[in-house]
């Protein structure tokens, strides 16, 4: 294997890595102040993507495709909030999971009934096709590093929210300590709302920056939603930190794993091994230490 | 209070199902055989559920293990029933072991999530199994034989299934029963006190896993030989969440909720994809209204009417 | 008398947040100990150190000379410490004899058993016994959760009591109960004094000075003092620290 192979691999690594934080983030924010864990969360990741080739299709511009996608998929997280989550907040985890999963189905076949059973697929855009030399000797495509400057920004974004303002203070503080936060006065069912919003928004930049790389199809947010599981529980459930943490770790050996193992145990053996490489190390992770690298603080 | 009426429902189903075959056509009798073997899948489910107090949604592992165990032995020229079911049953109760002793170190949605990647995991090794068929699955050359009982009959398999089907309800009720059973269920309870009495909880849930999987890679041993094809979609999340849509259709915690439940479940999906290709979404939607609209799954409701007050039958 | 429950310097801390400084904590065998404190004194907390549901950051609890410091709460308890709850800890679906049941067969250790429940007739006759005992006679096939909170303390001491424990930690036994409730309690504890080795954890200081041999006084997660109840009534530093800042409730 080449450096310059190496390099390549390991910047993919990391973007798919950002990809899964951000996914992650918005699991982890719901799961600190509501303790739920909503399955839909891969279909805002699907709808994103969907919504935005709808709207690129109409209108040619995808600036207009990125912001209809995340507004819209923001606004529908937040009307779901209403409507279906808020009053399962006191029920059993086998209610709100089965909820959630009965969301999934119907978002699958949504996207079936709207779009059809064949991929689609988003062009890059003109401006961000082609390459750049990286390193002397080692071309990436513009795209990419575009797609990880916007996670990166996303993940700005977030980390401005928590610790710059206000809804932020209140958002850590109901993860932590829900019943002084009540006590103070504040509305923590607004506050949940918001934060299905800002998750769900996260979870359509994720989107946005597979749409190009992968095609759009029904159920394509599904084993997202599990790896951005995976990387939960080897991160410690509740902790952004360890999110991050384990999103990269996670994204990388994914990546690697997928090249190296075909190579060095054989094609049928390797792509088998592959697929499942992330999940023995959520094994190894959980015999080592249970909750996970970091422990979170609620 | 009115008298208890569950025991004479209970019965008149029993009957019921076992004059099917004599009165049924063979589509019946497949779609019925199909309904048990959910049935028993989403009554071992509902065990761990509703006694050991935890939610996973990872038995489809034990599901799909006893299904491709027992298509994997009998492809290798076992044939015998009475050889290759007991084979399978320790290999799905040593493969719950192994991961009960994993995911039961934690508790709650962090063991819900573990619970999840865990059939991931299978999915894919079973997926990339190219000579397994990938993603398309394989077929079974035939069902396991057993003296005296001819299987490749859909009639005979049917009762075979049903008699097997009433076998673990009778041993959950008898587990029940147990001081095992007893400890099972105080650790849903009250895990502290449990401690606090001298009896260590994690060895409690552990083995009520690895009974509750057993039961559902029972029903995997069934499933291969009813359906003599096998799809790695056997150990998908979706599976998972469709085997818990079924116990709670019927009503957690009772012995027929979770089998009436498979049975309306089976029903619905026929039905619906007669109707229309998007039957999903209306089971979807069906699960949500169900979520939102009932605090308990319909035999059960059924069940407190006939039985005047308490919710176990 | 010989010393049959003890803790060598223990000590816990919460980050910088210490519950527990460096106890030395005595249980004579046979005696009716109390423990006494202020409000966050870190009673609850020494008694989930020696009962196991917490582990100590430093420091040795012993059991009848052994050290079990590193053991389970309920590797404790097969060695015959039981405890009962502040806040009652209990099998809601069951019923109270059930739980009982339960409890008299743990005695063996473990419950990996697959006889019928019902079909253990010497041991529903001591779980009535035990409900006898404890003013519940009659009560025997209530479900545990609609019983009223005074019988769940009642319950809390039988199922302690169910395990013929060498030591019974009992953490405010009284807590919520009403006036007369309380009086029954407290006469239900004294007619166990001598038979068992008891650490009363307890607000009421009518029922400390009633029931307890000894006393200990705990704020602020130290030992303060500890000695007779005449003792204790007359310590300054305890009367300071205590009484001084507390009304005592």
């Amino acid at each position: 294997m080449t450096i310059a192979l190496l390099v390549e691999q390991l910047i993919n690594g990391l973007q798919q890595g950002l990809m899964l934080f951000l996914m992650a983030a918005g699991v982890t924010l719901v799961f600190g102040i509501m303790r739920l864990i909503n399955l839909a969360h891969g279909s805002m990741f699907m709808l994103a993507a969907y919504v935005a080739v709808a709207v690129f299709a109409a209108t040619d511009s995808y600036l207009l495709a990125f912001i209809v996608a995340l507004a819209g998929i923001s606004v529908l997280a937040m009307l779901l909030e209403l409507a279906i989550f808020r009053p399962l907040y006191a029920r059993g985890h086998l209610d709100q999971l089965l909820a959630s999963f009965g969301l999934v189905l119907v978002f699958n076949e949504i996207a079936v009934m709207v779009w059809g059973r064949e991929p689609l697929y988003l062009s890059i855009p003109p401006l961000l096709s082609g390459q750049v030399e990286i390193l002397p000797g080692v071309p990436y495509p513009v795209y990419r590093l575009a797609v990880s400057a916007l996670a990166i920004a996303a993940g700005l974004g977030l980390w401005l929210i928590l610790s710059r303002t206000r809804l932020g203070m209140q958002m850590r503080g109901g993860a932590e300590r829900r019943e002084v936060m009540e006590a103070m006065g504040v509305n923590i069912r607004a506050i949940a709302t918001m934060v299905f919003g800002i998750g769900a928004c996260l979870a359509g930049v994720a989107g946005l920056m597979t749409a190009p790389i992968m095609p759009v199809q029904s159920g394509m947010g599904d084993p997202i939603l599990i790896l951005t599981l995976v990387v939960m529980i080897i991160g410690g459930v509740g902790s952004l930190r360890g999110a991050l943490i384990a999103a990269l770790i996670v994204g990388v050996v994914d990546t690697f794993g997928r090249i190296l193992l075909p190579q060095l145990i054989g094609l049928n053996a390797g792509s088998a091994l592959s697929n499942m490489v992330i999940y023995v190390l959520m094994a190894v992770v959980l015999v080592i230490r249970p909750t996970g690298l970091v422990r979170s603080a609620t | 209070m009115t008298r208890d009426l569950r025991w004479p429902a209970f019965v008149l189903l029993a009957a019921t199902a076992f004059a099917l075959p004599f009165i049924g056509d063979s589509y019946i009798v497949q779609l019925a055989t199909r309904m048990l073997i959910f049935g028993m899948a989403a009554l071992g489910i509902d065990f761990f559920l509703a006694y050991v107090g935890q939610l996973s949604l990872g038995h489809t592992i034990f599901l799909a293990s006893g299904a491709y165990l027992t298509a994997l032995l009998t492809m290798a020229g076992l044939e015998s029933a009475l050889l290759v079911w007991p084979i399978v049953l320790l290999g799905v109760a040593l493969l719950a072991l192994a991961a009960g002793m994993l995911a039961l170190r934690t508790g709650g949605l962090y063991f819900i999530m573990i619970t999840l990647a865990f059939t991931q995991m299978l999915f894919f090794f079973l997926q990339s199994q190219r000579g397994l068929g990938g993603d398309e699955g394989f077929s079974v050359p035939q069902r396991n034989t057993l003296p005296l009982l001819d299987l490749s009959d859909p009639r005979n398999l049917y009762l075979l299934v049903l008699v097997l089907l009433l076998g673990v309800i009778g041993l959950i009720a008898w587990i029940r029963a147990t001081p095992f059973g007893a400890a099972i269920e105080a650790c849903r309870d009250n895990a502290q006190r449990l401690s606090a009495m001298g009896l260590d909880p994690y060895g409690y849930r552990l083995s009520g896993f690895v009974f509750s999987a057993v039961i559902v890679g029972l029903a995997g041993i069934l499933y291969t030989n009813n359906t003599l094809y096998l799809t790695p979609a056997l150990s998908g999340w979706y599976l998972s969440g469709e085997l818990l849509m079924m116990v709670i259709l019927g009503g957690s915690g009772s012995l027929l909720g979770p089998v009436l439940g498979a049975a309306l479940f089976v029903l619905l999906q026929e039905q619906l994809s007669h109707i229309t290709p998007h039957w999903m979404a209306g089971l979807g939607a069906l699960l949500v209204a169900r979520v939102m609209l009932m605090k308990d799954g319909f035999w059960n409701v059924l069940a407190r009417r006939l039985g005047g007050d308490d919710s176990h039958s | 008398m010989t010393a049959i429950l003890e803790t060598r310097a223990l000590r816990k801390s919460f980050g910088g947040l210490v519950v527990t400084r460096d106890v030395d904590l005595t249980l004579e065998e046979g005696e009716t100990h109390a423990l006494i404190g202020p409000n966050g004194a870190g009673k609850t907390s020494l008694v989930n150190l020696l009962s196991g549901t917490l582990s100590p950051t430093a420091g040795d609890v012993l059991l009848a000379g052994e050290i079990i410091t590193r053991l389970p709460s309920h590797r404790r308890a097969r060695r015959g410490l039981a405890r009962t709850f502040q806040i009652s800890t209990l099998f809601d679906s069951f019923t109270a004899e059930k739980s009982l049941v339960l409890a008299l067969l743990a005695r063996q250790g473990h419950c990996y058993r697959l006889g019928r429940m019902a079909g253990f007739s010497c041991l529903r006759d001591e779980a009535r016994r035990l409900l006898d005992l404890v003013g519940l006679t009659g009560r025997n096939l209530v479900p545990t959760a609609s019983m009223s909170h005074g019988e769940h303390r009642q319950l809390e001491l039988a199922l302690a009591l169910a395990a013929s424990p060498k030591v019974m930690l009992l953490d405010e036994p009284m807590a919520g109960l009403g006036g007369e409730e309380t009086a029954k309690m407290i006469e239900l504890l004294r007619s166990l004094r001598g038979r068992y080795t008891i650490l009363l954890v307890e607000h009421d200081m009518d029922a400390v000075f009633a029931l307890a041999d000894r006393i200990s006084v705990l704020a602020e997660g130290r030992l303060i003092a500890t000695g007779s109840p005449a003792d204790i009534r007359s310590n300054a530093g305890v009367r300071q620290a205590y009484f001084g800042d507390d009304d005592g409730d």
